[in-house]
C-alpha cells in the first residue's frame, strides 16, 4: 500500500532544507514502524499483545483517541470491529505535524508537507498570500472542490474514495456511509486529521459538530456528491 | 523542471504500509520573482478538468479566497491588510464551472482586482430565475467562496483522501510535485 510524502520548502537555504527534510521524513519513517498495525513487530502490536507498556509517544495518541472517541460520542474508534487497534485516524497527522514541528525548529520558515493528502502548512510560499491547498473532487481528481488558503495551520481530508470503506462508526461498528470525504481546517494537523477521521464517521452531522470540537472549518461531500458545509455564517438561501 | 525553484528531491521507497513509501521534497530559494512562473505553470490546463476562462489582464490570476473571509479563519490573509506583493492591480473575471451545491447547481463569476475579490456574480443558481448579487467581499458567503476558490489556477498542494500508490499518479499532487 503505502503512501506519498510531498515537501516544498521556501525561503531556507537548500543545505538546511535537505538535512531538515531529511530529519523530518526519518521521523515519519519511524513512527510508521512503530505504529503501524500491519506490522507484526511494530510496538502497536506488541502493546496489544501485552509484550510492552504503552511508551510515551503511544500514550499521547492513545490519549489523542481516546479524547476524539469521547467527543463524537464513540463513532471515533481506534478499535477496529474486529477488536483490533488501529490508531491510523491518529498517527498520520500526528507524525506529520511533529515532522513540521522538527522542520520549524530546524530553521525552515516557510514550508508545505503533504502527507499522502493530509497538509500542514507554515509560514507563506512568496509574498502576499498563503499556501493554496485545493481540496480534491471524490469523484475526479483532477477537479478541486475547494482551494483553502492558509499561514500556519493544517488541512485534513479523509475519505472512502481512494482505499474503499477503511472508516467505521464506532457506535455501530458498521463502515462509515453517510460522506464520501470530510475535510476539516484547523491549527494543526493532530487535531485536523481525528477531527476528519471523526466527521467521516459521524456522518453529515459531523461537519458542524467539527466546528465546536477544533476546527477553523470544516465540510463533507455526499454519496451523491452534494456538499455538506458548516453554515455558521453563511445566510439562509431562502430555503 | 525549473531550476529556479527545485535544488533537490528526495525520493524514499519502502515497504512501508501504511504511510510511507515515496517522499518527494522540492527546496525553494527565496520566493521573490516566481509569481509569474507559478501562475503560468498551474494554468497550464493540468488542473481542473473545468478550466476557468479568465477575462482581463493575465499578469494577476492568483486566486486568493481567503482575501473573502467572513471571519471564520480559514485564511492567514487578512482582508484588512495593505496589499502586498501587486504593485499595479489588475481587474481579472474568472467564470467558474457549474458546481453541484446541496441547493442545486450554482455557477459564480467572479471579478478581482490584483487579490482583492470585488465582485461576485451568480450566473447560475438554484432558483429559476438567474439573479446577479453584488456581494461584498467580507459578505462572500462559504459557499461562493468555496465555488470561486475551487476555480483557482494557482494551489501550491492538495488535499485528498489518502491515495494509494496508484491514484498518486493519477493525481493533481503528483503533477506538482513533478512540476518543480
Amino acid at each position: 500500500m503505502g503512501t506519498v510524502f510531498s515537501l516544498d520548502v521556501r525561503a531556507t537555504a537548500p543545505d538546511v532544507a535537505a538535512r531538515a527534510a531529511a530529519d523530518a521524513f526519518a521521523l515519519l519513517r519511524e513512527a510508521e514502524a512503530r505504529f503501524s498495525p500491519f506490522l507484526a513487530d511494530s510496538e502497536l502490536r506488541r502493546f496489544e499483545r501485552g509484550e510492552c507498556a504503552p511508551s510515551s509517544d503511544l500514550h499521547e495518541v492513545l490519549a489523542i483517541a481516546e479524547r476524539a472517541s469521547a467527543a463524537s460520542g464513540g463513532a471515533f474508534d481506534v478499535r477496529a470491529p474486529d477488536g483490533s487497534l488501529d490508531t491510523n485516524g491518529v498517527v498520520k497527522g500526528w507524525a506529520a505535524q511533529r515532522a513540521a514541528d522538527a522542520l520549524a525548529a530546524a530553521g525552515c520558515g516557510a514550508f508545505c508537507l503533504n502527507a499522502g493528502g493530509d497538509v500542514v502548512t507554515r509560514g507563506v510560499p512568496e509574498p502576499g498570500r498563503g499556501w493554496r491547498t485545493g481540496v480534491r473532487d471524490p469523484h475526479d481528481p483532477r477537479r478541486m472542490l475547494a482551494v483553502v488558503e492558509l499561514g500556519d495551520g493544517a488541512v485534513a481530508t479523509s475519505g472512502v474514495y481512494e482505499r474503499g470503506s477503511h472508516v467505521w462508526d464506532g457506535r455501530t461498528g458498521r463502515p462509515a456511509t453517510g460522506l464520501l470525504a470530510a475535510t476539516v481546517v484547523a491549527e494543526d494537523l493532530t487535531t485536523a486529521d481525528v477531527l476528519a477521521t471523526s466527521v467521516l464517521a459521524l456522518g453529515p452531522d459531523g461537519v458542524a459538530w467539527a466546528l465546536d470540537h477544533g476546527a477553523r472549518d470544516a465540510f463533507g461531500v455526499r454519496p451523491d456528491g452534494r456538499l455538506v458545509t458548516a453554515a455558521r455564517a453563511a445566510p439562509s438561501p431562502g430555503a | 523542471m525549473s531550476a529556479a525553484r527545485w535544488r533537490g528531491t528526495l525520493i524514499y521507497t519502502g515497504t512501508l504500509a501504511t504511510i510511507g513509501t515515496v517522499a518527494f521534497a522540492r527546496f525553494g530559494p527565496l520566493a521573490q520573482a516566481e509569481a509569474p512562473a507559478t501562475a503560468a505553470g498551474a494554468s497550464s490546463g493540468s488542473i481542473g478538468g473545468a478550466a476557468p476562462s479568465v477575462v482581463g489582464a493575465p499578469g494577476s490570476t492568483s486566486v486568493a479566497p481567503g482575501t473573502g473571509t467572513d471571519g471564520s479563519g480559514t485564511s492567514a490573509t487578512d482582508p484588512a491588510d495593505p496589499q502586498t506583493g501587486t504593485p499595479q492591480a489588475e481587474t481579472v473575471t474568472v467564470v467558474g464551472s457549474v458546481a453541484q451545491t446541496r441547493y442545486g447547481p450554482v455557477q459564480v463569476q467572479v471579478t478581482f482586482t490584483g487579490s482583492r475579490l470585488i465582485d461576485v456574480r451568480t450566473l447560475q443558481a438554484p432558483s429559476s430565475h438567474p439573479e446577479s448579487a453584488q456581494i461584498s467581499a467580507r459578505a462572500t458567503p462559504l459557499l461562493a467562496r468555496e465555488v470561486l476558490a475551487a476555480q483557482s489556477a494557482s494551489i501550491d498542494t492538495v488535499s485528498g483522501a489518502t491515495y494509494t500508490s496508484e491514484g498518486y499518479r493519477e493525481s493533481v499532487q503528483s503533477i506538482l510535485d513533478q512540476r518543480g
